[in-house]
C-alpha cells in the first residue's frame, strides 16, 4: 500500500513538473549560444549579424513538373499571392511588379536618391535626348503607365532607382518568367522580414509558400525551397522526426531487454523514473537559473546524463530475497556514492567554464545528475520490495565462476591505450571538424539545388561579406559608396557575381547633397527645358511638375535611416547596416565570389578605413575552433578535479582497473575516428564525456570489494544490464542518417562495449574471504 | 488604306444586299450576329497606323507596323516607327523588347488600360464578344458590312483609366480601333491587311 502511495506522490510531483516545464520553459533555438562570448565581441557581433543579413533572408523557390507554361502560370499566381503578405519585403519571379508603396517614396525622392542625377542631364543637348527617348516610351503600349512620368520625370530620374530592386544578374526567362539555366525550373526569389535563422518566425513563413503552392491546385507540379529559413526548419522537422523515432526506438529495445531480465514490470517501470526526474529537474532549474533552455543543452544534457539511467539498475541487480530492500542499497552505497560524486562535481565546473551554453549544460547535467542520485537512494528504495528471484542465481553466477578462471587482464587496455595515444600523436593531421552547419548538414540534393538556385539568381551566400565600420550609420553609407565603383569593377571582371550595399538604396546625405547641387536653378532649367523642347512635338506646359519636383528637390532635407525606418526601403537595407552601441557596420554582401584574393586587393586599395573582406564559414569555424580549445582545456581540469576525487574515494590498488578502461575506451574510440578519417566535433566531445562517465561507473562496480561470488555476480548482472541498455539505445541512435544522432549513437556504443569488456577482463573484485585471508597474513 | 477598306464595305453591301436583306430583318443586327462574323478569323498578320492624341503633345504621336493575332489570345505587335519596338502578349505576360535587345516582362493584370485594349482586341479578333460583356457595356450599331462595336467599361476601376472604345469593322475584318482614356488622352489604330510586296521590276 505504502509503495503505492509513494509512487503516485511521485508521478504527481512530475506530472506538476512537466506541467510547470510546459507553461515556463523558454525553448531557445539559437546555436550560437554555445559560440564563446566575450572573447572577441567584435567578431561575434558581426557574424550574428552577417549570418542574419540579407543572405539568411532569402527564400529560392524552384517550381518544376509540367511544361513551360504551367510552371509560369504558377510562378505567377505564387507571386501574386504572397505579394499580398507583409511578412514577405520582397517576391519576384521576373515580371516586373513595382507596387506604388515603391514608386511614389522613390518618385517623390529621386533628384536625391538617384545615381543618374548629375548637372550635365539638365543641359539643353542632354534634356534633347532624354526627350526624343521619352517620345519612343511615348509610342509604346504601355505607355498608360509611363506617360505619367514623361513630363514629371522626362530625364528618367525614378528608372535606374527601381532597377536596382531586381537582380543584378538576371535569370534566363522562359514563357515570361525566371527560369534556371536549362529551363526547367521557374524559379522565384524571396526576401522575409524575419531572419532565416529564426526558426519560429520561418516555420510559419514556409508553410504559408507551401499552402499557397498547394492552393493553385495545379497537380504535377512540385515546389522545392531553398534558403537559410528553409533549410533550417526542414533540419529541424527532420531532425524532430528522427529523433522522435529513435528515442521511441530505443525505448522499446531498452524496455524489452529490462523486461527479460528483471521479469518484472513494475521494475523495469520504475527504472524510469530517475532519468524522467532528472531530465525535468534539469530543465526547470536551467530555465529558473537562464531565463530561457536552449534546444541543444537539452540535446548535449540528456546525453550526458545518460549515465543516471544505470542508478536504478545498479540497485535492482543488488536486491535479493532474504534481505530487506535496504540492506541491499546500502551494499552498493559506497560505490554509487562516489560514481555520482564524482560526476556531479566535474559537471558542476562545467558551469563555471564561462560559455553560456556551457554553463547552462553544467547546471542541466548536475541538477539531473543529483536529482536521479537522491531519488534512487531515497525515494526508489520505498518503491521496492523484495523480489523472488535472485540475479546471482542466473547466467550472471555462472558467468562469474567462468570469470573466475580467467586471469586478470589489464594489458589489453594498457596495449589499447598506448596504441590509441600512438596514432593520435604520430598521425599528426586535422582531428575536428568545426564547421557549425556540419553539426546538422543539408542532404547533398538540397545543397545543390540551393546552389545552383543562388547562382541562376545571383543571390548572396552566406560566404563572404565586406565589412565597413564607422561610428554612424552616415560614415558607414558613405565609407561604402567608395567601395561601389571597385565593386561594379570586379564584377565586370566576373571576380565576383554580384555585390549589394545599403548605399545602393540610401546614399549618404553628403551624396544626396552633391546630387543637389547638381540640380539647375528655376530660371536655367526652364530656359534650358524651352531650348530643348524646339522640334518636339511635346507642350511646354505640360511640364510644370518636373520644374516644380527638382524646384522642391533643391531645398529638400535629405533621407536619413530614420526617414526611411518601416518603408520598403528601410526593410530592405536594415540587415545591411548594423548598430551596437555607437558602433556602425556597413555589411556589404558578395555572391559568387570567384576570386578572393582580387576582392581583397581591392579592398585594401580602396582606402576605406576599416573595410575587410569577412570569410563568414572561416569566422564562424575559427570560433568554434577557439570554443573547443578552450572547452578542452576546461574539461581537463573537469578531468583532474574527478581523479583527485576518485584518489581520494579509493584505495590506491583500485586506481589502476578502474581508470585503466575509462582512458583506454574514449581514447581509442577517438584514435579509431581518426584512423577513419572522421572528423569530431561537439557532439562527440559530449559523446566521450558520456563514455567516461559510463566505462568510469562499470569499473567502480566491476572492481567493488564483494563479500561473496554471489554479489560479485549480482554487480555483473547490473553491469551487462547497464551495458545492454546503453547499446541498445545509443546503436539504435547510431543508426540514424541525421550527422548529430549518429556521432552520439555510435561513439557512445563503441565507447560502453569497449569500456565494459576491458572492465571486466581487468577489474577484480577482492573477495571477502580473500580480503580476511590477506589481513591475517600482512598484519 | 482607310479608303481602300470603306470602298470594299461599299462593294460588299452592293453585292450582298439582295440576298442578306432578309435574314438580316428577321433576326437583327447585334452582338451574337457579330461575333459569329468574326468568328470566322483565324489569326493573321495586319498592317497598322496608330495615332496618339496625347496632352503632352500638340500633335499626335504617329507609330506604324504590324500586328499578328495567334488564337486563342496571343498578339505580337511590331512597331517600325518611331523607334523599333517588339511587343507581346502572351498567356498574361507582356514582354517588350527594345531596339537594343532588352527584354522587358510585366503582367498584364497590372496594366488595367492595356489589358481592357488587349481584351478587347482578342475578343473582336476571334469572335468571342460573349466574353466582354463581363467587363463592358456593349452596344452594336450599323450592319453586317459597316459595324462598329462601342465598349464602355462597367467596372469603376477600369473606368478610371479607360473611358471608352469603338471598334469598326467590314465583315470579318476589323478596321480602326479607338482609345479614349479617362484622362483625355486618345489613341485611333487603323489596320489593314499587310500590302502584298510589289513584285520586282
Amino acid at each position: 500500500m505504502r509503495r503505492w502511495i509513494c509512487l503516485l506522490a511521485w508521478l504527481a510531483v512530475l506530472g506538476l513538473g512537466s506541467l510547470v516545464a510546459a507553461e515556463k520553459v523558454h525553448m531557445s533555438t539559437d546555436l550560437t549560444a554555445f559560440l564563446p562570448t566575450g572573447t572577441d565581441a567584435d567578431a561575434t557581433v558581426l557574424l550574428d549579424a552577417a549570418r542574419n543579413g540579407t543572405a539568411a533572408r532569402l527564400m529560392l523557390l524552384a517550381i518544376g513538373g509540367g511544361d513551360a507554361q504551367q510552371r509560369a502560370k504558377a510562378s505567377r499566381q505564387l507571386t501574386q499571392a504572397l505579394r499580398q503578405d507583409p511578412r514577405f519585403v520582397r517576391v519576384e519571379n521576373g515580371v516586373a511588379s513595382d507596387p506604388d508603396a515603391l514608386i511614389q517614396p522613390l518618385l517623390q525622392h529621386r533628384y536625391l536618391l538617384s545615381p543618374a542625377v548629375t548637372a550635365e542631364s539638365f543641359s539643353v543637348a542632354s534634356l534633347h535626348q532624354a526627350l526624343l527617348q521619352r517620345l519612343a516610351d511615348l509610342a509604346s503600349p504601355t505607355s498608360a503607365f509611363t506617360a505619367q512620368w514623361v513630363t514629371q520625370d522626362p530625364t528618367g530620374a525614378l528608372m535606374p532607382l527601381l532597377a536596382r530592386w531586381r537582380p543584378q544578374n538576371a535569370p534566363r526567362i522562359r514563357a515570361g518568367v525566371w527560369a534556371t539555366q536549362d529551363g526547367k525550373q521557374a524559379i522565384l526569389l524571396v526576401e522575409t522580414r524575419a531572419s532565416g535563422f529564426d526558426l519560429a518566425a520561418q516555420t510559419p513563413l514556409v508553410n504559408e509558400v507551401r499552402t499557397q503552392f498547394s492552393k493553385l491546385a495545379m497537380p504535377g507540379l512540385t515546389l522545392q525551397m531553398a534558403g537559410a529559413g528553409p533549410f533550417s526548419v526542414l533540419l529541424r522537422d527532420r531532425t524532430r522526426h528522427e529523433v522522435k523515432l529513435y528515442s521511441a526506438l530505443a525505448s522499446v529495445a531498452m524496455f524489452i531487454v529490462l523486461l527479460l531480465a528483471y521479469r518484472s514490470l513494475w521494475l523495469v517501470l520504475l527504472g524510469g523514473l530517475p532519468m524522467l526526474s532528472a531530465v525535468l529537474a534539469g530543465l526547470l532549474v536551467s530555465q529558473a537559473v537562464f531565463g530561457e533552455v536552449y534546444g541543444i543543452t537539452l540535446a548535449f544534457g540528456i546525453t550526458l546524463i545518460g549515465v543516471v539511467a544505470d542508478y536504478p539498475l545498479h540497485l535492482f541487480s543488488h536486491l535479493h530475497p532474504n534481505e530487506p530492500v535496504h540492506t541491499s542499497l546500502k551494499r552498493i552505497w559506497p560505490t554509487l556514492h562516489l560514481s555520482a560524486v564524482n560526476m556531479l562535481v566535474a559537471y558542476c565546473m562545467l558551469t563555471f567554464t564561462g560559455f553560456s551554453g556551457l554553463s547552462q549544460l553544467g547546471v542541466f547535467a548536475a541538477t539531473g545528475l543529483a536529482t536521479a542520485w537522491l531519488s534512487t537512494r531515497w525515494l526508489m528504495p520505498y518503491l521496492l520490495t523484495q523480489p523472488r528471484f535472485d540475479a546471482a542465481d542466473g547466467w550472471a553466477g555462472v558467468a562469474v565462476q567462468w570469470l573466475k578462471k580467467l586471469p586478470v587482464w589489464r594489458w589489453p587496455a594498457a596495449v589499447l591505450l598506448l596504441a590509441s595515444v600512438a596514432v593520435l600523436v604520430g598521425l599528426n593531421k586535422p582531428m575536428w571538424n568545426d564547421d557549425l552547419a556540419g553539426l546538422t548538414p543539408v542532404p547533398k540534393p538540397l545543397q545543390a539545388l540551393g546552389q545552383r538556385l543562388r547562382s541562376a539568381l545571383g543571390a548572396p551566400d552566406l560566404g563572404y561579406v565586406i565589412s565597413v565600420p564607422g561610428n554612424s550609420s552616415q560614415q558607414v553609407l558613405a565609407r561604402s559608396e567608395q567601395l561601389l565603383p571597385l565593386l561594379k569593377a570586379l564584377q565586370a571582371r566576373q571576380a565576383i557575381g554580384g555585390f549589394d550595399a545599403a548605399a545602393r538604396f540610401l546614399p549618404s546625405v553628403a551624396t544626396q547633397q552633391q546630387h543637389q547641387q547638381a540640380l539647375p536653378d528655376a530660371a536655367t532649367l526652364k530656359a534650358n527645358l524651352h531650348a530643348a523642347l524646339q522640334a518636339t512635338p511635346y507642350m511646354e506646359a505640360a511640364f510644370a511638375p518636373f520644374l516644380q519636383d527638382v524646384a522642391a528637390a533643391r531645398t529638400a532635407t535629405p533621407l536619413t535611416l530614420a526617414d526611411v525606418q518601416g518603408s520598403l526601403i528601410g526593410l530592405r537595407i536594415a540587415p545591411m547596416l548594423v548598430q551596437q552601441g555607437d558602433a556602425w557596420h556597413a555589411l556589404l554582401p558578395l555572391s559568387a565570389v570567384q576570386d578572393v584574393a582580387a576582392v581583397q586587393a581591392a579592398v585594401a586599395a580602396s582606402g576605406v578605413a576599416g573595410a575587410t573582406l569577412v570569410n563568414l564559414k572561416a569566422t564562424s569555424a575559427r570560433m568554434v575552433a577557439s570554443f573547443r580549445s578552450d572547452a578542452l582545456w576546461q574539461l581537463g581540469i573537469v578531468v583532474l578535479t574527478t581523479l583527485v576525487i576518485m584518489f581520494w574515494g579509493l584505495p590506491w590498488r583500485r586506481y589502476l582497473p578502474t581508470l585503466l578502461p575509462m582512458a583506454a575506451a574514449v581514447l581509442g574510440v577517438t584514435a579509431g575516428y581518426y584512423l577513419l578519417d572522421i572528423r569530431l566535433n561537439l557532439f562527440h566531445l559530449i559523446s566521450l564525456m558520456l563514455v567516461a562517465g559510463l566505462a568510469e561507473d562499470y569499473a567502480l562496480f566491476l572492481g567493488a570489494d564483494a563479500a561473496s561470488d554471489a554479489e560479485r555476480a549480482r554487480s555483473l548482472h547490473a553491469v551487462t544490464l547497464c551495458l545492454a541498455s546503453s547499446v541498445s539505445v545509443f546503436g539504435i541512435l547510431g543508426m540514424s542518417e541525421i550527422p548529430v544522432l549518429q556521432a552520439i549513437g555510435q561513439t557512445v556504443t563503441a565507447g560502453v562495449l569497449l569500456g565494459c569488456v576491458l572492465g571486466v577482463l581487468g577489474a577484480r573484485p577482492r573477495l571477502a574471504a580473500a580480503l580476511a585471508r590477506r589481513g591475517s597474513q600482512g598484519r | 488604306m482607310r479608303r481602300k477598306g470603306l470602298v470594299a464595305a461599299l462593294l460588299a453591301v452592293c453585292v450582298a444586299l439582295p440576298a442578306t436583306a432578309a435574314s438580316v430583318a428577321e433576326s437583327g443586327w447585334g452582338l451574337p450576329q457579330l461575333a459569329q462574323l468574326l468568328a470566322q478569323n483565324s489569326g493573321g498578320t495586319l498592317a497598322f497606323t496608330e495615332y496618339k492624341y496625347l496632352q503632352a503633345l500638340k500633335l499626335p504621336l504617329r507609330v506604324q507596323g504590324t500586328v499578328s493575332f495567334t488564337p486563342p489570345d496571343r498578339i505580337e505587335r511590331i512597331v517600325t516607327q518611331p523607334r523599333p519596338e517588339r511587343f507581346v502578349v502572351d498567356n498574361g505576360l507582356v514582354t517588350i523588347s527594345k531596339n537594343g535587345g532588352s527584354e522587358h516582362v510585366v503582367q498584364l493584370a497590372q496594366y488595367p488600360q492595356l489589358q481592357a485594349f488587349v481584351s478587347a482586341f482578342t475578343a473582336t479578333l476571334n469572335g468571342q464578344l460573349q466574353a466582354l460583356q463581363k467587363n463592358f457595356t456593349t452596344v452594336v450599331t450599323g450592319n453586317a458590312e459597316a459595324w462598329a462595336l462601342k465598349l464602355t467599361p462597367a467596372r469603376a476601376a477600369l473606368a478610371d483609366t479607360v473611358e471608352q472604345m469603338v471598334i469598326t469593322g467590314a465583315a470579318a475584318q476589323i478596321l480602326s480601333f479607338e482609345v479614349k482614356q479617362a484622362n483625355g488622352d486618345r489613341s485611333v489604330m487603323q489596320l489593314s491587311p499587310l500590302p502584298t510586296p510589289l513584285p520586282a521590276g
